[in-house]
C-alpha cells in the first residue's frame, strides 16, 4: 500500500444549474476512448465489434449503439471512431479494448474532454448563440454528432435526446465553455 | 400644446403614452411611434444642423435612408451618436439630443460657415489647406476635426452588451413589405425553412404607410394578418427590427437585431444581436427609396419626401403641417395630396414638373403642371415656396417626390453593377446578383404594387421549387392596379441659391458641376472629390440624383455616366455588435492547468501563455520582489527539488506500424532506431530549412510513441504532422491523437527528484539510475496502482523527470508531490524560474526559434542527419543557410558581473556608434542567474560560433543600457551535462 | 465562406485553416540527386498566380482534421469541388 492517495476530480466538479426552460449540467459518468481504424483492418474491426458488442461503424456525423446500449460510437473522422460509454474507472482504454476484442488502436480520451449537457425546451434557443451548426431537429437528428468551434473553443456536440445536447470541449476550456453557455442563458431567457 | 400635430388613428396605441426628452425638453409620444414621428407630432421640425454649413435641418424621411435626423441617444456611457430618429422605436425615458451645433439648436454659432460657403465648395480641403506646408497637421486638420464630424462619442467604455448568433434557413427573405410577405407565403407553404427579416419593428413595409387595399382590406390589415399567419408556421422565423446588412460568400448574410421592444429599457439584455444567417437562397424584397429634386434651398425644415409625409400621416397619425404642398415628377407624389384630403386636410398646391394633365382631382388645391419649385423661404421652418411661373405659395410642409430608387444594394455586394432603366428613371439590379439571390418587387424595379405582389408570390414558389420543395397552386393577393409614370427631373436652375443633393455631406448641385468642370468625370472621382454619398446614409437619397445631374452637366446618358456600387454594411453597424460578447476576459477563452486551483491557494502569480493561464511564480510571505521569489525557486530546485506544471506542452500520441519511419521523416535527427523505453530529443524543421519546433518523442512500445511539442506550437505542429501524413505519405500506418489534456504532467527537477518520486511511485516500479537512466521513458503506477507515465528528461539541466497521470488526478498529484516532498523542502516553481534554468542551460526556446534560424544557427548542425530525407533537409543545405557569418546563437555574459543585461539589446563593436549599419545582432533571452550571481543572456551575433571570448557591447537605447559583454558558450550551467545523469 | 466537405457537408470556413496551393503535395523525392536543390526550390517557392480556378489546401482543424483539396475561383470565390487530400495525394501516386 502506498502512503499517498490520489483523488479524482471532474473538470467542473459536477456543476449543475437549472434555469427556466434549460438545465446545464456536467456529465461525469461517461468515458471516452478513441478507436483508430487502420485502412486495411477496418472491415475486420467492424465485424469483430459487431460480434462482441453488436456495434457497427456509424456514418459520418452519426452514432451507433451497442446491443446493450451501453456504448455509443461517434463518427467524427474517417479513420477513427470515438466510443462514449458509461464507465468511470481509470482504465477505460483497457476496458473498452476487452469489450470490443477488435484489432484497432485504442487511446483513452476520458480526461481530455469536459462534458456539459444542455437540455430543456429552450436548449436550442440558448445554443444558437454559440453553435454554428444547424440544430434544427429535422437536420441534426437524434444521435447526430458534430465537431465544430464555439466561442473559439473546439467543441463536439452530440444530440442525446429530443431537447438534450452534450457539449464536449478540451478539459482546460471547460470553465470557459460553461461560462459561454451561461452567458447565452442570461441573454436569451 | 402637447402633440399638436397628432390626429386620430394610425398604427400606434394612443392609449399608451410614452415620455421622452429632446434637448432636455420633456415630450410625449405613443407606443408604436418612432422618435421621428413623436418629434413631428410635437411639431419639432428643426432637429439638427448640417455637417459642413450648419444649416438648420429637419426630418426628411421615415426610414433608414434618413440623412438629417441623426441624433445622440442616451446619456453618459450609454450615449450613442448618429442614431437615425426615423428608425428608433420610441420608449419611455428615451433621451435624444441634436448634433452638430454650438450653443442652442435654434442659434448655432457655427452657422457662420453657411455665410462663408462661397469659400467652401467642392474640393475645398484640397485647395484651401495646402499651404503653408506643415500647417495641415498642426493647424488645419485639428480645427476642421473640431468643427466638422458628426456626433460625439461618450469616450467611456460601452456599457451595453452585444451578442451574436447563428441561424440557418432554406430561404431568407429580406424585407417584409407586400412583395416579401407574398414571397414568404408561397415559399413557406412549400415547407421550406424560411427566415423573414425586416428592419422595421412593424412588418408590412409601405403597406403600413399607404392606403392601398389588398384582398378587400386595408393593406396594413392584410400585412398584419399575413404576418400572424406566417408566425404560426413551424418552418418560419420572423425577425422584425432586424436589418440585414451584408451579403457574404456562399449564401451567408449578416443581420443586426435590436433588443425586442418589450425589453427596450432592459440594459441587462444585449442591445443588439449580430446574426450570421446561413441560407440556400435569398429573395431580396427591400422595396425602394424615394429621392429628392434639386432646387434652390430645398433643405429647409419642413421639406420632406412625399412618401414620408404619407407615412407620418397614415401610420403615425401625424400631420406634418397645416398647409402642405406637393412637388412631384411622378404619379406617386399625388397620393400624398389624396391621402391628406382623405384625412380632411386641405392641400395648398400640387406642382408637377411634367407637361401632362393633372393625375387626379385635388379639391381645394392649386394645381400647377409643367411647373417647378425654384426657391423656398423660412430659415428654421419652411414658410413659402417660389415657383418657376413666378408665383409664391405660403406652405409649411413641402412633400417632394423625385421618383423612386430600387433598394438594390445587396445585389452589388459581390460587385454586380446596376443598370439604367429609362421607364422608371432609375437603376435596377443587374443580372448577376450574389449567387443564390433573386430580387422581386420594387427592389427589382417593379413599381406597380399589384405586379410586385405577383412577382413576390411567384418568386417565393419558384425558389422553393428550385430547392426541391413541393409548391401548391395559390393565388397572389389582389389589389387594384395603380400605374406609376415618371419623367426624370434632376433639378431646376437655381441661380445663386444652393440646390442640395446630399444633405448629410452638404453637397450641392453646384459642387457637382464644379467637380465636372475641373475634370472629374467618373462617378467614383466625383464621389471622392465632393464627399457625395459618404457618411452614415451612404447617399441612399443622394446618389441617383447626383448621377442625373452629372449626366446633364456632361451631356451624356445615364448609362454612360454609370453608378457607384454598394458594399456592406447596408446601414452603420456598431463595432460593439461585431465584437459581440468577446470583450475583456472573453476576448478569447481561458485554459486552466490541472494545478490551477492549488496554485491559486498558494497565491501564485499567473501569466497568460496563449490561451493558457500558467503559474509564473509562487511568492512566499515576506518576499517583496518577483526576483526574490524566482531566485529562491531556482536555487531550491538546483539544490534540492522543485515541481513545475508542464501540462501545457503539446503531447501527441502516435500509434501505428510506421510511426518510427514517420518520425524519421518529420524530425531532422535520426529516429528510425529509438529503442522501446527511450526518449529522444527531436528538432523539427520547416521545409525551407528553418527551425520550426523542438521537443521529445518517447517510444512506449514498438508501435507507439508519445511526442511532446512546445506549448506555443502544440496546435501548429499537430496540423503540420497531419499535413505530412495525409498529403505527403498517405499510406503510412500512423494514427495521431492529441493527449495534451489527457495527462496532467509535472516536471520534478533537482538532485532530490528521484528520492521524492520513489516515495510515490509504487515499489514494483524500479526508477533507480540503473533501471531508469537518463532519457528513459515508461509506464509506471503511483500511489497504489494509478497508471502513470514517467520520462527522465530535463529542461533545467538537473536530474529531472516528467511524470504524467490522467488529468482527473492532476490536482491531487500536485498536492501529493508537495506533501511527499516536504522532507526535501520541495518548492513549486513557475514559468519564470523555468525560463531562468533553461537559459542557464542554453536551451533555445520561442525567442530563438523565431522563424529565421536554421539548425546551424542554433548550434545544432551536428544533429542533422545526412542519411535520410526529412522535411527541411534539401533546402536546409542551401549555402546561404550554412554561412559562417550568419546570426548564430551564442551566450553572453557581462564583463563587469554587476552590470545589468537586457533582452532586446543590440550588439555592437566596442567602439562602434549605435547605428543600424553597425548592428551585429541581438540578445534574445536574458535573465539574472542566481547560481552564477550575474546576468546572462543568449542571443544572435554574426559568426558567433567562432567568436567566443571576444568582447562586444550590448546596447539598449530605449532603456538606456550600454554594457560590455563577452561572447561565450550558451551552456552556462553544467555544460557537460553531468548532473542529468546522476 | 462555406466549404462543402466531402464527408461532412457544408461547413463554415471559420472551422478551417488555409495553407496554400496543392503544389505542396508534389514534394520531390529526389533528395539524393543533384537536381534536388532546384526541384525543392520550385516546390517550395514557385507558384502560378491564376485568375480562375485554383486548387488549394484547407485543413479542417475544428472538425474532422482532414486536409482538403478545394477548387476555388480566385475571381468569384465559387468553390466547384472539394475532395480529401489523402485521396488526391494517392491519385498523384504518393504512398509511403
Amino acid at each position: 500500500m502506498s502512503d499517498y492517495e490520489l483523488i479524482k476530480e471532474s473538470p467542473l466538479g459536477g456543476a449543475e444549474h437549472e434555469f427556466d426552460g434549460v438545465t446545464v449540467a456536467e456529465v461525469i459518468d461517461q468515458s471516452l476512448v478513441m478507436v483508430a481504424l487502420p485502412r486495411d483492418r477496418a472491415v475486420d474491426i467492424e465485424s469483430a465489434m459487431g460480434e462482441s458488442c453488436g456495434l457497427s461503424i456509424p456514418a459520418m456525423g452519426q452514432s451507433t449503439k451497442s446491443s446493450d446500449a451501453s456504448v455509443t460510437l461517434w463518427r467524427l473522422q474517417k479513420n477513427q471512431v470515438l466510443a462514449y460509454f458509461s464507465y468511470d474507472g481509470d482504465d477505460a482504454e483497457v476496458n473498452l479494448a476487452e469489450r470490443f476484442d477488435a484489432p484497432a488502436y485504442y487511446t483513452d480520451q476520458s480526461d481530455t474532454w469536459g462534458m456539459i449537457r444542455v437540455s430543456g425546451e429552450r436548449s436550442r434557443d440558448v445554443l444558437e448563440r454559440i453553435c454554428p451548426i444547424d440544430l434544427d431537429p429535422s437536420v441534426f437528428t437524434l444521435g447526430s454528432v458534430s465537431r465544430t468551434v464555439m466561442e473559439h473553443i473546439g467543441t463536439i456536440i452530440f444530440r442525446d435526446g429530443d431537447d438534450s445536447y452534450v457539449l464536449l470541449t478540451m478539459r482546460s476550456f471547460s470553465r470557459s465553455m460553461l461560462h459561454a453557455i451561461e452567458v447565452s442563458v442570461k441573454n436569451v431567457l | 400644446m402637447s402633440q399638436i400635430n397628432r390626429i386620430d388613428g394610425g398604427l400606434i396605441d394612443q392609449e399608451k403614452v410614452l415620455n421622452f426628452t429632446f434637448n432636455g425638453q420633456i415630450l410625449k409620444g405613443y407606443e408604436g411611434d418612432t422618435l421621428a414621428s413623436a418629434l413631428l407630432a410635437n411639431n419639432k421640425h428643426l432637429i439638427g444642423r448640417s455637417f459642413k454649413y450648419h444649416r438648420p435641418r429637419g426630418i426628411v424621411t421615415a426610414g433608414s435612408e434618413e440623412p438629417n435626423a441623426i441624433m445622440e441617444i442616451g446619456n453618459g456611457a450609454y450615449k450613442e451618436p448618429n442614431t437615425r430618429a426615423t428608425v428608433t422605436q420610441l420608449y419611455n425615458g428615451l433621451e435624444a439630443n441634436s448634433q452638430n451645433h454650438k450653443g442652442p439648436l435654434s442659434f448655432d454659432f457655427m452657422a457662420i460657415t453657411d455665410f462663408l460657403s462661397p469659400l467652401l465648395g467642392a474640393g475645398f480641403y484640397y485647395k484651401t489647406f495646402m499651404w503653408p506646408k506643415g500647417f495641415w497637421e498642426k493647424f488645419y486638420e485639428p480645427a476642421i476635426r473640431k468643427s466638422a464630424g458628426l456626433g460625439t462619442l461618450s469616450t467611456e467604455a460601452d456599457p451595453d452588451t452585444y451578442d451574436k448568433g447563428f441561424r440557418h434557413c432554406d430561404i431568407l427573405i429580406i424585407g417584409a413589405g407586400a412583395t416579401g410577405l407574398s414571397a414568404a407565403l408561397t415559399a413557406a407553404n412549400s415547407g421550406a425553412k424560411i427566415i423573414l427579416a425586416d428592419e422595421d419593428f412593424l412588418m408590412g413595409g409601405r403597406l403600413n404607410s399607404e392606403t392601398n387595399e389588398i384582398d378587400g382590406m386595408a393593406g396594413s390589415e392584410w400585412a398584419k394578418k399575413t404576418v400572424a399567419k406566417l408566425g404560426a408556421m413551424e418552418n418560419v422565423t420572423l425577425m422584425s427590427d432586424t436589418t440585414v446588412f451584408g451579403a457574404y460568400d456562399h449564401g451567408i448574410y449578416g443581420a443586426i437585431e435590436n433588443r425586442a421592444s418589450e425589453a427596450r429599457e432592459d440594459n441587462d439584455k444585449p442591445r443588439q444581436v449580430n446574426w450570421r444567417i446561413y441560407t440556400k437562397r435569398a429573395i431580396l424584397c427591400a422595396g425602394a427609396t424615394e429621392r429628392l429634386i434639386a432646387f434652390g434651398n430645398n433643405d429647409r425644415p419642413g421639406i420632406m419626401f412625399a412618401s414620408a409625409v404619407r407615412t407620418y400621416l397614415n401610420r403615425f397619425a401625424v400631420a406634418t403641417g397645416q398647409r402642405i404642398s406637393v412637388y412631384t415628377n411622378n404619379d406617386d407624389g399625388w397620393k400624398t395630396a389624396k391621402d391628406l384630403n382623405a384625412k380632411g386636410f386641405r392641400v395648398a398646391a400640387v406642382i408637377d414638373s411634367r407637361s401632362i394633365s393633372p393625375v387626379m382631382r385635388v379639391p381645394g388645391a392649386e394645381i400647377y403642371m409643367a411647373t417647378d419649385v425654384v426657391d423656398t423661404k423660412g430659415r428654421r421652418a419652411l414658410k413659402s415656396i417660389q415657383l418657376s411661373n413666378g408665383k409664391s405659395i405660403d406652405t409649411d410642409t413641402l412633400a417632394v417626390s423625385g421618383g423612386w430608387n430600387p433598394n438594390l444594394h445587396f445585389t452589388c455586394h459581390h460587385r454586380g453593377v446596376p443598370k439604367w432603366n429609362e421607364e422608371i428613371a432609375s437603376f435596377v439590379p443587374d443580372s448577376s446578383p450574389p449567387v443564390g439571390m433573386s430580387v422581386a418587387g420594387r427592389a427589382k424595379g417593379t413599381m406597380v404594387l399589384a405586379d410586385a405582389i405577383i412577382e413576390g408570390h411567384n418568386q417565393g414558389s419558384c425558389v422553393a421549387a428550385d430547392l426541391g420543395y413541393k409548391t401548391s397552386e395559390s393565388k397572389p393577393a389582389s389589389t387594384p392596379v395603380v400605374s406609376y409614370n415618371i419623367s426624370a427631373n434632376w433639378g431646376v436652375p437655381s441661380g445663386k441659391n444652393r440646390a442640395w443633393v446630399d444633405f448629410q455631406n452638404d453637397v450641392t448641385a453646384k459642387d457637382i458641376k464644379l467637380a465636372n468642370q475641373e475634370g472629374f468625370k467618373s462617378v467614383e472621382h466625383v464621389k471622392r472629390y465632393t464627399t457625395l454619398g459618404m457618411a452614415t446614409d451612404q447617399g441612399k437619397t443622394a446618389n441617383v440624383l447626383a448621377i442625373g445631374i452629372m449626366a446633364e452637366n456632361m451631356g451624356q446618358t445615364m448609362e454612360d455616366t454609370g453608378t457607384t456600387i454598394f458594399r456592406p454594411p447596408y446601414v452603420p453597424v456598431a463595432i460593439g455588435a461585431f465584437a459581440g460578447r468577446r470583450r475583456g476576459m472573453e476576448f478569447y477563452p481561458t485554459r486552466y492547468t490541472p494545478s490551477h486551483n492549488w496554485s491559486t491557494e498558494q497565491n501564485a502569480i499567473f501569466v497568460e501563455v496563449g490561451m493558457w493561464y500558467r503559474s509564473q511564480w509562487f511568492p512566499l510571505p515576506g518576499e517583496t520582489h518577483w526576483r526574490q521569489t524566482v531566485d529562491r525557486e531556482v536555487r531550491q530546485t538546483r539544490s534540492s527539488v522543485g515541481i513545475c506544471d508542464v501540462t501545457t506542452l503539446g503531447k501527441i500520441d502516435i500509434k501505428g506500424e510506421d510511426v518510427s519511419e514517420f518520425l524519421n521523416k518529420v524530425y531532422a535527427n535520426a529516429f528510425a532506431k529509438v529503442p522501446v523505453g527511450k526518449t529522444r530529443y527531436g528538432l523539427m524543421l520547416r521545409e525551407d530549412g528553418i527551425a520550426m519546433d523542438d521537443g521529445t518523442a518517447a517510444r512506449m512500445s514498438e508501435n507507439h510513441f508519445v511526442m511532446t511539442t512546445t506549448t506555443a506550437n502544440a496546435v501548429s505542429v499537430y496540423r503540420h504532422l497531419q499535413f505530412c501524413h495525409q498529403c505527403l505519405w498517405p499510406d503510412l500506418d500512423v494514427h495521431m491523437i492529441s493527449v495534451t489534456e489527457q495527462y496532467a504532467q509535472y516536471a520534478v527537477a533537482g538532485p532530490n527528484s528521484r528520492k521524492l518520486l520513489e516515495k510515490i511511485v509504487d515499489p514494483e516500479c524500479d526508477i533507480s539510475n540503473e533501471a531508469f537512466p537518463y532519457m528513459a521513458a515508461g509506464e509506471i503506477t503511483v500511489c497504489g496502482g494509478t497508471a502513470a507515465r514517467l520520462f527522465r528528461i530535463s529542461f533545467s539541466g538537473e536530474l529531472a523527470y516528467e511524470i504524467a497521470v490522467p488529468t482527473r488526478y492532476g490536482d491531487s498529484l500536485m498536492r501529493v508531490l508537495m506533501e511527499a516532498g516536504e522532507e526535501f523542502n520541495v518548492i513549486p516553481y513557475g514559468t519564470e524560474a523555468l525560463g531562468v534554468m533553461r537559459i542557464e542551460k542554453g536551451h533555445a526556446a520561442g525567442p530563438e526559434l523565431n522563424g529565421q534560424t536554421s539548425a546551424y544557427d542554433l548550434g545544432m548542425g551536428g544533429m542533422i542527419s545526412g542519411k535520410k530525407d526529412f522535411i527541411g533537409y534539401t533546402l536546409g543545405l542551401r549555402e546561404e543557410l550554412q554561412r559562417d557569418d550568419r546570426m548564430q546563437m551564442v551566450g553572453f555574459k557581462p564583463v563587469n558581473t554587476s552590470d545589468l543585461l537586457l533582452a532586446g539589446s543590440h550588439l555592437l563593436g566596442l567602439r562602434d556608434k549605435a547605428t543600424t549599419e553597425n548592428d551585429q545582432g541581438w540578445i534574445s533571452s536574458c535573465i539574472y542567474s542566481p547560481i552564477l550571481g550575474h546576468y546572462l543572456g543568449i542571443g544572435f551575433i554574426k559568426g558567433g560560433h567562432n567568436r567566443k571570448g571576444e568582447n562586444v557591447r550590448a546596447v539598449d537605447l530605449v532603456r538606456g543600457n550600454d554594457v560590455e559583454v563577452e561572447i561565450c558558450s550558451p551552456h552556462f550551467v553544467d555544460p557537460e551535462g553531468e548532473r542529468l545523469r546522476v | 465562406m462555406i466549404i462543402n466537405h466531402p464527408l461532412l457537408g457544408p461547413r463554415d470556413s471559420e472551422e478551417f485553416v488555409y495553407l496554400g496551393s496543392t503544389d505542396l503535395i508534389d514534394r520531390p523525392t529526389n533528395w539524393e540527386k543533384s537536381a534536388a536543390a532546384e526541384d525543392f526550390h520550385q516546390y517550395q517557392y514557385i507558384r502560378e498566380n491564376i485568375a480562375g480556378d485554383i486548387q488549394e489546401l484547407w485543413y479542417h482543424e475544428q472538425g474532422d482534421q482532414s486536409w482538403l483539396v478545394v477548387t476555388r475561383s480566385t475571381l468569384t470565390h465559387e468553390i466547384s469541388n472539394v475532395e480529401l487530400a489523402q485521396d488526391f495525394s494517392r491519385v498523384k501516386g504518393r504512398g509511403k
